[in-house]
């Protein structure tokens, strides 16, 4: 899947893309992964299920946009209180996919 | 990377301190873990004084943190209280270490006074509300059993006229789950874009939660894929705290490094009712008390500093029974890599010990939520599911206005 695709796959997998694209988002997103999907998605060994499920997630939304890969980033508190706002770990996350830009998200 | 598990018991850096200016709260709310919201004792401005003095002289405060006033209705007291609190904070914080000032209120007392003290502190706010009247007046009610969503509701437009902005908590109970477009809906007719759902929890006075009950875990589910679809593609796009940070989650590589939650690091979070006895750990242990562990109180502001306070006994045990249960959702929960090991305070309510792993919160606020949002990630919304054929719009008959 990390090959590098010649012109002509390509424009196949666009047509299919195009016919996906009927079928609902799901689908496009599973399409457009096998347009974009990086070769160091797909080297890390699998752990457990849902580690690994939640490592190709996260494949698919960095896909060629390693500015977005947040997998590494330092200090990550992944619990708040619950009374709290948002402000607890969202200032290190400064500028990955969220909810407000997931139209923009390029699977979308 | 994540801190390792062994700087993850380390105390500090202070990030949220939760202070509980009155016990007291207007609303007598069904499902409130507050023990003595009856209570209108206040704290004096000495204690504050001195809660201010002892927190900024401890090393524990490296950096900015947030001050919570909550924990009863901290707008029962008059914005003048603030006035003075905030000025006592400043001459405390000698080393100008950047603080914000936030209120989760329950939104019935804001007015025109309340909105200039906001603004001129720019400080932040929450209110609580259970989305439309229909739902909210089940639960959030007065000591005569009356609704509140209207005088709430009157809040929040007040809160809009001065363009404060702010977040809402929902507190979801059984009932709630099979409106999951009704509250969209209602967040949408009022313009709320920014949205915390609590689930109602098992906790001090409250000793059942109606998200207990069979098949609750199901409806949950559906509640929240449903009003994923609709934050993401609806007519309004919102900010939704449950999703944003399950998505944090996932975005973190969680397999070779061990996250760290506010809740299970000691001093992380700090609470301190309006008597200036303070806690740590989850701030619903403040007012509980156990045979264990006594009030869980590490101290008062008055006699004990902050270092002193861990230094003892009893916060050595509560700490290691924690830490203990943090390593047992470690070694059995596959979830663990997305969590960091629940919250001591279900744990505690639930199962009758810190030491322990499961809790309903954490089946519903974790493991569902990441079921959840991996599955969008993995299958995308189908384009027509938030489109006005099946959504808000098309479901103008709600069970009651919004």
């Amino acid at each position: 899947m990390a090959r590098a695709i010649d012109p002509h796959e390509k424009g196949r997998l666009k047509a299919r893309l195009a016919r996906l694209l009927t079928a609902g988002a799901g689908s496009i997103v599973m399409a457009t992964i096998v347009l974009s999907t990086p070769a160091a998605a797909l080297v890390k060994p699998p752990s457990d299920p849902l580690t690994e499920r939640a490592a190709q997630a996260r494949a698919k939304l960095t896909a060629g946009d390693p500015a977005a890969d947040q997998s590494r980033a330092p200090g990550l508190e992944l619990a708040w209180w619950r009374n709290w706002g948002n402000g607890g770990w969202r200032p290190r996350w400064p500028n990955w996919p969220n909810w407000r830009n997931w139209s923009n998200w390029r699977n979308f | 990377m994540g801190v390792s598990h062994a700087d993850a018991r380390a105390c500090g850096p202070l990030e949220l301190l939760v202070i509980q200016p009155t016990p007291f709260c207007n609303l007598d709310c069904s499902y409130c873990y507050l023990p003595d919201r009856l209570n209108k004792k206040r704290m004096s401005l000495e204690v504050l004084e001195r809660v201010f003095q002892r927190v900024f002289e401890s090393d524990i405060v490296d950096g900015p943190f947030t001050v919570v006033w909550h924990a009863g209705e901290p707008m029962v007291l008059p914005p003048a209280f603030y006035r003075a609190a905030f000025d006592l904070a400043e001459r405390a914080n000698r080393r100008r270490i950047p603080v914000t000032h936030s209120f989760q209120t329950n939104g019935t007392l804001l007015d025109e006074e309340w909105c200039d003290l906001i603004k001129e502190n720019d400080l932040r706010v929450g209110v609580s509300v259970d989305g439309p009247a229909f739902l909210n007046d089940r639960h959030r009610k007065t000591r005569r059993g009356a609704g509140t969503h209207e005088r709430v509701m009157a809040g929040v437009a007040q809160l809009q006229r001065n363009q404060v902005p702010f977040h809402v908590i929902t507190v979801l109970t059984d009932e709630a789950l099979d409106y999951p477009d009704e509250i969209y809906a209602f967040y949408v007719a009022h313009g709320i874009d920014d949205v915390g759902f609590n689930i109602e929890e098992i906790e001090g006075p409250n000793e059942r939660s109606s998200l207990s009950a069979a098949g609750a875990e199901a409806r949950y589910r559906r509640f929240m894929s449903r009003f994923f679809d609709l934050a993401t593609f609806g007519n309004l796009r919102m900010r939704v705290r449950e999703f944003e940070s399950t998505l944090a989650s996932i975005m973190h590589d969680g397999a070779d490094d061990v996250p760290r939650t506010q809740e299970n690091t000691p001093l992380v979070i700090l609470s301190v009712n309006s008597d200036g006895d303070f806690s740590s750990f989850s701030p619903e242990l403040l007012g509980l008390s156990s045979a264990a562990y006594g009030d869980f109180l590490l101290g008062n502001v008055a006699t004990v500093s902050l270092r002193q306070a861990v230094d003892t006994a009893g916060f050595r045990k509560l700490a290691g029974d924690i830490s203990a249960g943090v390593d047992r959702c470690r070694l059995t929960c596959e979830y663990f890599g997305f969590c960091g090991g629940g919250a001591p305070v279900n744990k505690y309510s639930e199962n009758g010990s810190f030491d322990s792993t499961e809790t309903l919160f954490c089946r519903l606020n974790r493991k569902v939520l990441v079921d959840v949002i991996l599955d969008k990630l993995e299958h995308g919304v189908p384009p027509k599911a938030c489109d006005g054929s099946s959504g808000p719009g098309a479901r103008a008959a709600s069970p009651g206005s919004v």
